[in-house]
This record gives C-alpha cells, structure tokens and sequence, in this order.
C-alpha cells in the first residue's frame, strides 16, 4: 500500500481559493484528494553506448542499468548514415516488432524511434526499467559502408529504488 | 463542492496564475490524465512495417498487434523524392477492423519533404493513447499508397504499450 500525507498547499481540504478569492477551485496539486503520494527523487541520468557497426554487418552490446530503477524519457542517436536497422531487447524481451517478418523480435529504422539531442524521441508516458536490467541493442547497417552509432537512452534515476536483484527477473 | 471551477480543460492556452510551471500547458494536462497514467506499468513495444511498392502502386497490409496494444506515437518514412503538391511521397490509412473504421479520416502523409510524416525527432504524438482490440482475428489493416513515379520503401512504426 502507497504511503500518503496530507497535501500541504491545500491543507487536506482539497480545494483552494481562485488567484481574485472570489471562488473556490479543485487543488491543483493534490487534484481535490488532499492527500499527495510523496514520490521517489529524481535524478537525471544517461546510458550512452557506441557501436562501429561494420559495412553490411550488425554488432550488439549492451547497457547495464545500475542500481537504482531508471524512468526512461528519450531516445536519442547520431549515427554515420540512416540507413541502420536497430533491434532493442530489454532482459530478452524485444522492444521492437515487425511480426510480419519474425515473430519474435523485429529491426526498426534507427530514424524512427531515436531523435537527436534538439529533438529527442520522446517516450511517453515515461517508461521504468528496473535495476541492473539489460538493455541489448542490435544494430545493422545497410548503407554499404562502416557506420558509427551513438545511441543514449535518458532518463530519471529514482533514488532510493535500490534492489537486490539479479538480471531478468 | 458550491462554487467549484474545473480548470483543467485541453483548451486551456493561456497560464494561469495560479498553476505551478510544471502544470502551465495543454501537453502537461494531458500527459496527466489517468489513460495515461495507466500505461506506465505496460511493456513498451514498438511495431514496425516495411513495404516496398513500385511507381504509383498501392498496397494492402496487415499488423497483428498483442490484444490491448495502445497507440502512443507513429513516425513513418518514404524513400522517394515527394511530389510538389505538398503531400508527401506516400500515404497511409490505418482501419480498426474490431470497430470497423478508419483510425483517422485523413492520411498518414509520409516522404522526404520538410514538414511531412513524422520521424524519430518530431513523432506525430496521439492526445490520448489509442487501445487496438488485436491479435489475430482483428489486427490492425493499412492501406499504403505510393504516390511517387519510382519505386518507394515505406516504413511505419508504431509506438505504445501494451500487456503483459
């Protein structure tokens, strides 16, 4: 059971009064409940990786989350050429799909579902991975020539989320 | 309660005064309501077709989806050259068949021109995640249109969550 306390704009009542005091409005904090769930501090954090994807070939690594639970927010990649097929698996789970070609895990163009650091992808709502998941990615070039891909996943660590837990489960 | 004003409404352009930052705009509003909220224990999943058609053709396709799969974000990309006309390279329709209409009234406009389709960096994001019944008696139907005089490689990708 979540832990709650009482919202300390409106007091607990649930409502305040409007910004002219003539009228009163639902608590914008608390949204009327007067109880608030105090939730975990946030840190912003980022898992980088660098994959040289050689010509017509693909290369996999992984990004180990540590040991804090990571809300996932963006996706963000610069890479040598477009042309590159990424495959996300998290804890052997696939991320990406395309049951038209494998019923199992899927190759998405890589300009699909990663933006740039002006125009991250966004990932809403934010997405929570567990502590000391892995993250596998699968990278395949077809552009015919040695492609370079730096791929970041950003986020917020929750802090005090450490768990004793192993990998995949 | 007598009295009481909603103020959180879609419309809501202007800030107000008495909001924290956090809460100032119509993009907060909606990512805080609770269909969105609802999702964030659910799988992130991210389904991708690929289809290549020659000049002018058009094409039919289906996706089956896991039952449950909600609609977040759809980025797409045409490899031909866009006509000048402004819509796009290529266009896609997606049909509900559990509900038996179309996603959306107007095309998915896909290409290579400034301002059309949507791609990683600037998805076309839905205002509330949209739930497909799925599996294999109703999966998602798409029409896929090239308007290009050359051959055409089609790439769509759908973003969302779906159960476990």
């Amino acid at each position: 059971m979540q832990r709650t306390m009482q919202c300390n704009i409106c007091q607990g009542h649930g409502a305040v009064r409007t910004p002219t005091g003539a009228l009163w409005q639902k608590c914008p904090i608390c949204e009327g409940a007067g109880q608030v769930t105090p939730e975990p501090a946030k840190e912003p954090v980022w898992y980088p990786l660098q994959l040289v994807v050689p010509l017509n070939a693909s290369l996999t690594s992984v990004i180990m989350i540590q040991n804090e639970d990571f809300d996932l927010e963006f996706l963000l990649a610069t890479y040598t050429n477009a042309a590159l097929l990424i495959t996300i698996l998290e804890g052997g789970k696939p991320w990406t799909k395309t049951p038209q070609l494998n019923t199992n895990q899927g190759t998405v163009p890589i300009s699909l579902v990663t933006g740039n650091g002006q125009y991250p992808f966004p990932i809403y709502p934010a997405y929570r991975i567990r502590a000391k998941e892995q993250i596998t990615i699968t990278a395949t070039d077809q552009s015919g020539a040695q492609n370079t891909l730096n791929f970041a996943m950003f986020g917020k660590v929750l802090k005090g989320t450490a768990t004793e837990r192993t990998p995949g489960t | 309660m007598p009295g009481s004003v909603e103020i959180f409404r879609a419309d809501q352009l202007r800030p107000n005064p008495w909001l924290p930052q956090r809460r100032q705009f119509p993009i907060h509003w909606l990512l805080d309501q609770p269909a969105w909220k609802s999702l964030r224990a659910m799988p992130l999943v991210i389904y991708a077709v690929q289809i290549t058609l020659a000049s002018l053709q058009s094409a039919r396709s289906v996706l089956v989806v896991r039952p449950g799969f909600s609609l977040c974000q759809i980025t797409g990309s045409a490899s031909a050259a866009s006509p000048a006309d402004g819509l796009g390279s290529a266009q896609v329709i997606l049909y509900d068949s559990a509900r038996r209409k179309a996603f959306s009234r107007v095309p998915i406009i896909l290409g290579n021109m400034a301002g059309s389709g949507g791609n990683g960096g600037s998805p076309f994001m839905l205002r509330t995640p949209y739930p497909w019944t799925g599996g294999d008696k109703a999966p998602i139907q798409m029409r896929i249109q090239n308007r290009a005089a050359a051959q055409n490689t089609v790439s769509l990708v759908l973003t969302g969550r779906e159960p476990q």
